[in-house]
């Protein structure tokens, strides 16, 4: 209910808005009428990675505020996407500790996940993605408790040092849209782990369930933000403004409603194919 | 004098200041990866506030800068610095990274809209290879520089390319932050006034040169006394316009931008102008020093590698001309060139190697003293 509530606040103000006109040109008529139920989502049409390359970012910026702007590579092209650092605040990227630790093969993504944690009153250190040895001893030497990352980087970690002394970190949050369950859970415990869902254009969107990561299943839930259409090719929409708005961004990521009962306050579940 | 080694002991010790104030935006980490020699270090500290000095800098008159630094480290403490210090409400960061560096740049800056670039001179100068829309290039009103010495050949390149740009340069180093005051508009070009939140000292002084050392607070409970930061500089000694009595001028990296060994000096500005002028034959070149043990005698040798061009493969002997050419040209005191130096018996002659190209780093490190 509160989704929609949001949702219904985010529709108006980008029918509303003088200068972008980004979705106004998408949907032609907007269907204006506040949403009954996030049935009517349907009668919006669905955007795809070609639409942000085709737009100029000023065509898709519904909100000004201090940002970060990041590069994002789509097979072999690129484009712009804004992050308002008042809106990154409320992403669910994970648990975070007093001492957060970033890692991420794409230094975009590390640089917005640092400002995250800024965001959240925690300083972050960043580390060094193209140097293994040197990642380590700063994790190690900041004696960090909470790590971000990329699965790509958490591997190379591992494989560098699988010993790795990572006793003082207490929560793995693993961040993007490819996991290898089998091989996160060699080497860490599940109730250390958080697995998020996240795409570079539209931060995170789902987390791991965790009863589901306990019986060594990977089960995902929706997270407050994200309004998730699954029925195989995943549909995102966002309830931030961004500020370009995710409203029924289509994916190359393809899921499958699971009937899961868990201890979480969301209800809706998925796994990916 | 505090070694590197001292300085990475206290890495951590702000975190008991961050976990008094408990607003994590004041404070930075700063990682040096140990590539250029040493072992990494881990340097946690407080930033200026805004009613401190070397503030201002960061945002004054811009509001989309894009940060062109190598290590990410710099670049999250650069840009957080320009966000959350900006008094307005829009300000804008991009930063930038070797793999960012493609001819996609273009359309993307004109996306983006800068008003404003910041990092590091050999950097942004391969970058700005990528962005061919003058209106960009027109568009930038600020060149902010740090942690080199810019070169005469770059301040021109950077006139021509960005007009409209002041350029406006900082001095600090990875594991100090800051060391210079806001920029002075009267202030020749590597001059600056010394930060004044930091205790400056020049030691072990040689001819008016001497080693930058700097005591400072890292957070309000860490004091850091006389850390020596491997940069060489000279006083000035005029008074500046603005009433600042403190000004120096940065030089270079000890051993790396400027090598001192056997009472002469390398300095890479020098190396610069001469391969400069025998451009025809010369794309690009490193040059390594070594001090040999001959008997019970040091002589220094010079060995430059050379990537030539065309022209010069078509000579009978490219080594031999070079060998002279530079030897009669590359001075290395004020009077005496290497030539000089050889006849006397006081330097080895110079050994040339042709090579195809350069291993790819970080910084430019085009002269360096080799064990
Ligand atoms: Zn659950
Ligand atoms: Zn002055």
């Amino acid at each position: 209910m509160k989704k929609l509530v949001q949702f219904n606040a985010l529709l108006e103000q980008i029918h509303n808005h003088p200068d972008a006109d980004f979705y106004r040109k998408k949907w032609g008529v907007l269907y204006a009428h506040p949403f009954d139920s996030f049935e009517d989502l349907k009668y919006l049409s669905i955007i795809m990675a070609e639409d942000f390359l085709e737009n100029p970012i000023e065509k898709r910026l519904y909100t000004k505020g201090k940002s970060l702007t990041k590069i994002i590579l789509y097979g072999p092209r690129r484009f712009l996407i804004k992050r308002e650092l008042n809106e990154l605040r409320r992403e669910q990227y994970g648990f975070l500790g007093e001492r957060p630790a970033v890692l991420f093969k794409d230094n975009h993504e590390a640089i917005e996940k640092s400002f995250w944690c800024y965001e959240r009153n925690a300083l972050p250190l960043i580390a060094e993605n193209a140097n293994d040895s040197a990642a380590l001893f700063s994790i190690e030497r900041y004696n960090t408790d909470s790590l971000f990352c990329d699965f790509s980087m958490l591997k190379e970690l591992f494989d560098k040092k699988p010993d790795a002394d990572f006793s003082s970190i207490r929560h793995y949050n693993i961040i993007g849209d490819y996991f290898d369950s089998k091989l996160i859970l060699k080497y860490i415990e599940p109730k250390k782990l958080n697995l998020i869902l996240a795409l570079s254009e539209t931060g995170a969107f789902a987390f791991s369930c965790p009863d589901g990561l306990l019986s060594g299943k990977m089960i995902f839930h929706p997270d407050r933000n994200s309004v998730l259409e699954i029925n195989g090719r995943l549909i995102i929409t966002k309830l931030l403004f961004m500020p370009t708005p995710v409203i029924r961004y289509m994916v190359d990521i393809f899921v499958e409603s699971q009937e899961y009962d868990c201890n979480c306050e969301e209800k809706v579940s998925f796994a990916i194919l | 004098m505090m070694t590197k080694k001292e300085l990475a002991k206290l890495g951590m010790d702000a975190l008991r200041d961050l976990q008094e104030e408990r607003f994590a935006k004041n404070y930075t980490i700063r990682v040096t990866s140990g590539t250029t020699g040493g072992s990494p270090l881990l340097l946690m500290r407080r930033r200026y506030t805004e009613t401190e000095g070397g503030a201002q800098f960061y945002y004054r008159g811009v509001e989309r800068s894009v940060f062109f630094f190598g290590a990410l480290s710099s670049r999250l403490s650069q840009s957080s610095t320009f966000l959350f210090r900006s008094p307005k409400g829009n300000h804008d960061i991009l930063t930038v990274d070797e793999s960012d560096l493609n001819p996609d740049l273009d359309i993307l800056m004109r996306d983006f809209k800068p008003d404003s670039f910041s990092g590091i001179a050999s950097f942004i100068a391969r970058a700005l290879a990528f962005i061919q829309d003058q209106k960009i290039l027109n568009g930038i009103r600020a060149l902010r520089l740090s942690a080199e010495a810019l070169t005469d050949a770059q301040e021109k390149f950077f006139k021509e390319k960005l007009p409209h740009a002041v350029i406006e340069m900082g001095f600090g180093s990875a594991e100090v932050g800051n060391i210079s005051a806001d920029p002075c508009e009267f202030l020749g070009k590597n001059q600056y006034h010394p930060d004044p939140n930091i205790k400056f000292e020049v030691v072990n002084q040689e001819d008016g040169i001497g080693e930058i050392a700097v005591s400072f607070y890292l957070s309000p409970s860490v004091y850091i006394e006389q850390y020596l930061t491997g940069d060489l500089c000279r006083f000035v000694h005029e008074p500046c316009p603005c009433g600042n009595s403190a000004t120096f001028e940065f030089l270079g990296r000890k051993d790396f931008d400027f090598i001192r060994f056997s009472g002469a000096t390398l300095q890479k500005n020098e190396a610069e102008r001469v391969m400069d002028e025998y451009s025809n034959y010369i794309d690009d070149f490193r040059i390594e020093v070594k001090e040999m043990r001959i008997d019970d005698r040091i002589l220094p040798e010079l060995n430059f590698q050379i990537i030539g061009t065309k022209k010069l493969f078509q000579m009978e002997r490219p080594d031999e001309f070079l060998r002279k050419e530079i030897s009669n040209n590359l001075f290395l005191t004020l009077k005496q060139t290497l030539g000089m130096l050889v006849e006397k018996g006081l330097f080895l002659p110079p050994k040339i190697e042709f090579v195809h190209s350069f291993p790819y780093s970080n910084k430019l490190v085009r002269i360096k003293k080799v064990q």
